[in-house]
């Protein structure tokens, strides 16, 4: 049906906070709970949900920043969770991140060359004179002119930031790019630049992306296949176009149907149907 | 705040500014006091380094004859209790301050910086173990600790430096520990991880970098507190080699003629309090340089700005259908820097809420929402004032009301809840006590009685078991439950206007669409006007009868909801509205705005919008454009923005 | 509260074993051989190993340290190498005057202090702020015990209002008691209330930018109320802390003041200890002076347990 899985995530299980030991302790608590999906080549993998709903842990698990304490996270066909601590760096060229808040995801003491440029000359052993030609390139890349290369991230707007923020990723040539709420912290007029720029490298590179994000309207514009998260399961996947036509999960139901629609017609309606399903989701708390 | 913080429009040009270490110099040269410790600093370590050349004396040479001898041509300050000369052993002394504090500062920061950082970045056990090691010193204080440490390695100059060294490197490493564990937190380590680089380069490439600044403060810092330390040791006779010219000895030795010669101790004290001082105010100065502006801001004088005059037109009632009426309101903020024009963050802003409507007020981060709402209350956070305008509720004008009669209209007839409800309440203090509070001051019931209400209200608001959870603390709610209970205070006292700031946006999509709802019905039920500010329109679609459009500073589009989200009149309300992402259709390309929200100090003279805007005419900048027939676009007219769907 | 009583009390008594553990090995770090002070340079060797065996010193450490401390929890300290009485009794005698300049200097302090942090902070960039803030700026840069002197000098010398030095006991006379604590306490309190002073202002001007001050302020509280009950409990809880830190700092300066008023305190003690090697005593006021400070941390806690709900387990 779908291509050939990049992916593939089996009955995944995140735990946190457990084994401390010396003085205060603590229970840890369970984020992911045996979660499983694929994602194939080039293809825009979405998960939602609310927050605290692990959909973060995930991708954070994939990236090797959370401690894996069951199942499977293979990409290539290769097992992630086998390299422990040290994560071999082809894998780390092959998957790339770009997260929700460029003022953090950036070291405010470096200039946008340095950030970038670090990661050419780790990967690719560059000369500095390539280097700086490779990091003119990714800024362009991203629609950013080669001026930036010597500011800092305090003079950059927040959508800037966040062009930066593409350009790293993109500069191991990724073939998996998580991006964990990459637009919630800008503005609109500001996100949907950086949501074009996404489509447009998707098209250009054959990116696949896992993109992370609690607003389904914007999910809806980069995403081919749509998982729900709740309470560190998924409760319902399918290709985007039917999850939003046809939600059946009630829970996907109610998520589809308290989305704010930019247009008062039928306000009325909709409002009568969330009022129906939370009706029922009190009667029957199974969900 | 705003996110777009540069005024640098798109791939612009922002101006060129200096590097962060250059900016953060200059900022310490800016402050006098600043320059004269650091000139301090400077002079001391030159007479430490050319104290032979500098001493009239050799400061152990006595000469019994001219002991206790005054201020003098001979004697500039004087002579000791055996004939030496005070003022050479003032200035050795300077040479023996300087190289112990410096010896132990140095030696401190060698060691308790790398293990600080080591184990905040790494956790785990040795964190733990080193973690333990500092609770140790928590319970022996550092002078103690200093004292059986000079039991185990003697006494004199090197051991005391060392065990002063000692003491401190747990404190650096504290310190260290404690930074390491902040930057660790932030996603640019992440990211580096993510890149592949290794712990070593992420220690010292990435988060060195980012610790410096705090631990060169604490480290000026405590070269003040080692010649504090120093000297008090060598006070209490536990200290240098008898051969070294101290302070702390000086003082020793003066105490003993305390009655009859005391003038002993002042040149050693003074010495003292001039070097700590200079210490003291260098560390301080780079703290305020490093520090972001914001504590600048916190520290000026909490005052409420002069009031505008009054306005022309007297006192009249709103009409029937009006229950606030705002004109030409202005609110500005003095410059951050001397000299500068104040910033107008808020220009000739005017709509009108009407009884028992819900009137949305939208625009992008940064536009003057909060602004607009804290005006309504007089409560415009100093040093920003009102500096214009007229606000009519009732027969009043709020602009020119007295704080204590607008107290009484806070809390009872104009409420407001705000977009972080957690926050919004003190977190230790119940919350059944906070919600008690309006009503015991307001209605002035008593206790039971408020209690009892509000348990009524909880319940109304839709807060499951409202009568045990009236003794929770606040951390102890969700999100969605303390936003409801902000509304179930906010609407305690009956309330005739509700002001919702951003309610739903700190919430997830299900439990904002529940949070609306309520807020629908209880509009409804109580007959109370709302003005709901939110940045997403799709919340004003779903919520509001009417809206105003903000942008800049300014209102740029009112009107009834079904006509600006169909037809909008002016090009930002068109353009915010082509870029939404909607949940039904995918789209191939998202229209955009090219650009981004300008900061306060880079808006436009003419139309704020003309940067930004797809219809801009050269006349557009010709200068302020006016509000009129519910935009203020100076191509309304012939524009057509019909929003298809 | 109950769980965090005991929480606390369990990690205080833990606290005060590893400060005990600490202090007793790093003495052991030290050259200098008890046996060979005892008995002077050159004594016999077997007459040396004979009173190591004696006194248990060929013992391994461990064994050393654990003898030693069931000892301290006997109310046994060991004898004092110098004086060859025992260190329970020294300790006890000079007790009585330490806990006096702490609850002097201490009242001071914080009185002082919160007073001066919160006459600033209410009002910052006013004049009230101008003058505290530079004075505590000096403040910190006077060395307490030159403070001493000149404040000797004053009251004492020139205008002969107070004793310049001696300790009377409360037992002899409370107003005499009183009278000669005055000026130790005046110099020991100095640093205390500039840096609760300091710490406070800067809370108090954190708490006010606080949003729930201004949701507070939007519900019209009047704000005399806002202050009383809002601002005045939220700003205790980091201002507790340092409260505590620095009652530990009072504890250890007090060895500077009894030095120069002359006072008979566990600092001077142990300033005499140091420099004739004598670490029975040296130890044993150590862990009294730790056990002080581990006692000022228990309350410090049990006051934020009081104070803040957050902090009290679930
Ligand atoms: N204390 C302050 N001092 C100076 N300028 C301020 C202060 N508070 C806000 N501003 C400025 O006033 C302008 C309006 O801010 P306001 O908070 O009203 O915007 P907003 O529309 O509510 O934005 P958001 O959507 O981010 O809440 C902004 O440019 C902001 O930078
Ligand atoms: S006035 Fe001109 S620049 Fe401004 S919104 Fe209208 S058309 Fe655009
Ligand atoms: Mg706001």
């Amino acid at each position: 049906m779908r291509g050939e899985p990049l992916l593939e995530v089996r009955d995944l299980v995140v735990a946190y906070g457990r084994g401390r030991a010396l003085f205060g302790g603590g229970a840890g608590i369970v984020a992911v709970k045996g979660v499983s999906f694929d994602i194939t080549v080039g293809e825009g993998f979405a998960l939602v949900g609310e927050s605290g709903s692990g959909k973060s842990t995930i991708g954070r698990a994939i990236l090797g920043l959370a401690p894996v304490a069951g199942g499977s996270i293979r990409f290539d066909g290769q097992d992630i969770a086998a390299f422990g601590r040290r994560i071999p760096l082809s894998f780390r060229r092959n998957v790339q991140v770009v997260f929700q808040d460029p003022r953090s995801s950036l070291n405010p003491r470096r200039t946008i060359r340095d950030a970038i440029g670090q990661v050419v000359e780790r990967h690719f052993a560059t000369s500095a004179p390539a280097t700086e030609a490779r990091v003119g390139d990714l800024l362009a890349k991203v629609g950013l002119a080669a001026y930036f290369m010597h500011r800092y991230p305090g003079e950059l707007s927040g959508g800037q930031r966040q062009r930066v923020a593409i350009a790293r990723a993109l500069a191991t040539e990724p073939r998996l790019l998580i991006c964990d709420e990459p637009v919630s912290a800008l503005d609109v007029s500001t996100q949907s630049q950086i949501l074009n720029l996404l489509a447009d490298l998707q098209r250009d590179l054959g990116l696949a992306y896992l993109f992370i994000s609690h607003d389904l309207a914007v999910v809806r514009q980069v995403a081919d296949v749509v998982a729900v998260m709740r309470h560190g399961k998924l409760v319902e996947m399918g290709a985007s176009e039917d999850l939003y036509r046809n939600p059946t999960h009630p829970y996907t139901r109610m998520l589809v149907s308290s989305v704010p629609k930019p247009d008062p017609r039928g306000r009325e309606e909709r409002r009568a149907m969330r009022v129906a399903l939370r009706h029922a989701a009190n009667a029957s708390p199974a969900a | 705040m705003s996110g777009a913080g540069t005024a640098a429009a798109g791939n612009g040009p922002a101006p060129a500014r200096a590097t962060p270490g250059r900016q953060v110099l200059r900022h310490m040269l800016a402050h006098r006091a600043t320059t004269l410790a650091l000139a301090g600093i400077v002079l001391m370590i030159l007479v430490a380094l050319l104290a032979p050349l500098l001493a009239p004396y050799d400061p152990n040479y006595a000469n019994v004859r001219h002991r206790h001898q005054g201020p003098s041509l001979l004697h500039l300050l004087g002579t000791d209790n055996i004939g030496r000369d005070t003022l050479s052993r003032i200035i050795y002394g300077t040479r023996t301050a300087v190289w112990t504090s410096f010896e132990s500062v140095a030696l401190a920061l060698v060691i308790g910086v790398p293990v600080g950082l080591l184990v905040g970045f790494r956790g785990g056990w040795w964190d733990r173990l080193a973690m333990r090691v500092t609770d140790i010193f928590q319970s022996i204080p550092s002078l103690i600790f200093a004292f059986a440490l000079i039991a185990v390695l003697g006494r004199g100059t090197n051991q005391t430096a060392l065990a002063v060294a000692i003491v401190f490197a747990v404190i650096l490493m504290r310190i260290a520990r404690a930074l390491a564990l902040r930057e660790r937190e932030f996603l640019y380590v992440d990211a580096a991880r993510v890149a592949g680089m290794s712990t070593a380069t992420i220690l010292f490439r990435e988060i060195l970098p980012n610790t410096v600044g705090p631990i060169v403060v604490e480290a000026a810092i405590m070269l003040g507190s080692a010649i504090m330390i120093i000297t008090m040791l060598s006070f209490l006779g536990l200290g240098l080699d008898a051969t070294v010219v101290d302070w702390g000895s000086m003082l020793d030795e003066a105490r003993n003629y305390q009655a009859t010669h005391p003038y002993l101790a002042l040149p050693p004290g003074l010495a003292i309090i001039f070097a700590v001082l200079m210490f003291n105010f260098a560390g301080d100065g780079l703290r305020d340089a490093l520090a972001d502006k914001r504590s600048t801001r916190a520290a000026a004088p909490r005052r409420r700005g002069p009031r505008p005059p009054a306005a022309a037109a007297g006192p009249g009632d709103l009409p029937a259908a009006e229950v606030i009426a705002v004109r030409g309101l202005a609110v500005a903020f003095p410059a951050a820097e001397p000299g500068r024009p104040p910033l107008e963050i808020l220009s000739d802003v005017g709509f009108t809420l009407r009884r028992g409507e819900t009137l949305g007020l939208v625009g992008e981060s940064g536009s003057g929402k909060s602004m607009t709402a804290l005006s309504l209350l007089g409560l415009v956070p100093a040093p920003g004032a009102i500096t214009g305008g007229e606000i009519r509720f009732g027969g009043r004008d709020l602009v020119a009301l007295p704080e204590a009669e607008l107290a009484a209209v806070r809390g009872r007839e104009i409420a407001m809840i705000f977009q972080d409800p957690i926050a919004g309440f003190s977190p230790v203090h119940t919350i059944g006590d906070q919600l008690c509070e309006p009503l015991r001051i307001h209605k002035g019931l008593g206790e039971a009685e408020a209690r009892a209400r509000v348990v009524d209200l909880l319940d109304l608001v839709g807060v499951a078991g409202a009568r045990e959870r009236i003794d929770d603390y606040p951390h102890q709610f969700s999100g969605g439950m303390a936003q409801r209970a902000s509304i179930a205070m906010a609407l305690s006292c009956g309330p005739r206007v509700l002001l919702a700031d951003e309610p739903t946006t700190a919430l997830d999509v299900t439990i904002q669409a529940q949070v609306l709802d309520l807020l629908g019905d209880l509009q409804k039920r109580f007959d109370m006007s709302v003005l709901l500010i939110t940045h997403d329109l799709g919340v004003v679609a779903e919520t509001c009868d009417r809206v105003v459009v903000m942008y800049a500073g300014q209102i740029v589009e009112e009107g009834a909801v079904g006509d600006v989200l169909a037809r909008p009149r002016h090009p930002y309300t068109h353009a915010l509205l082509m870029a939404m992402p909607r949940d039904d259709v995918r789209m191939a390309r998202l229209p955009t705005v090219p650009g981004a929200v300008p900061a306060p100090w880079a808006w436009p003279r003419g139309c704020r919008f003309m940067p930004r805007c797809a219809f801009a005419r050269p006349e557009c900048g010709a200068g302020p454009v006016p509000f009129v027939a519910g935009t203020r676009c100076l191509r309304a007219a012939e524009l057509d923005l019909a929003v298809a769907r | 509260m109950r769980r965090l009583i005991l929480l606390r009390l369990g990690m205080s008594l833990l606290s005060l074993v590893l400060a005990a553990a600490f202090v007793f090995f790093v003495i052991q770090l030290s050259p200098v051989d008890p046996v060979v002070l005892a008995l002077g340079e050159g004594a016999d060797p077997r007459r040396l190993e004979a009173m190591r065996h004696e006194l248990g010193l060929d013992r391994p450490y461990v064994l050393q340290f654990l003898s030693w401390f069931a000892g301290i929890l006997r109310g046994d300290f060991g004898t004092s190498f110098f004086t060859h009485r025992a260190v329970l009794a020294m300790l006890g005698e000079r007790l009585p005057v330490t806990v006096s300049l702490l609850v002097g200097g201490g009242t001071l302090a914080i009185a002082a202090g919160l007073a001066a942090g919160f006459a600033a902070g209410l009002r910052p960039g006013g004049w009230t702020d101008r003058v505290v803030t530079s004075t505590v700026s000096l403040a910190l840069a006077v060395p307490g015990f030159w403070f001493a002197l000149m404040l000797g000098l004053l009251f004492a010398v020139q205008l002969r209002l107070l004793p310049v030095a001696g300790y009377v006991a409360l037992a002899d006379g409370p107003l005499l008691w009183l009278r000669s604590l005055v000026l130790p306490s005046l110099a020991l309190a100095l640093h205390g209330t500039a840096v609760i002073g300091r710490h406070t202002r800067g809370v108090v001007v954190d708490v006010l930018g606080s949003p729930f001050i201004e949701a507070i302020r939007a519900r019209g509280t009047p704000p005399g109320r806002i202050l009383r009950r809002y601002v005045l409990k939220n700003a205790m809880v980091p201002v507790l802390p340092v409260i505590g830190v620095q009652l530990a700092i009072i504890i250890a300066t007090s060895s500077v003041m009894e030095k120069v008023f002359v006072l008979p305190g566990l600092g001077t003690l142990m300033v005499a200890s140091v420099i004739s090697s004598d670490f029975p005593t040296l130890q044993g006021a150590i862990v009294v002076v730790a056990a002080m400070v581990i006692l000022i941390n228990l309350a410090v806690d049990l006051g934020l347990g009081l104070l803040d709900p957050r902090v009290r387990p679930q």
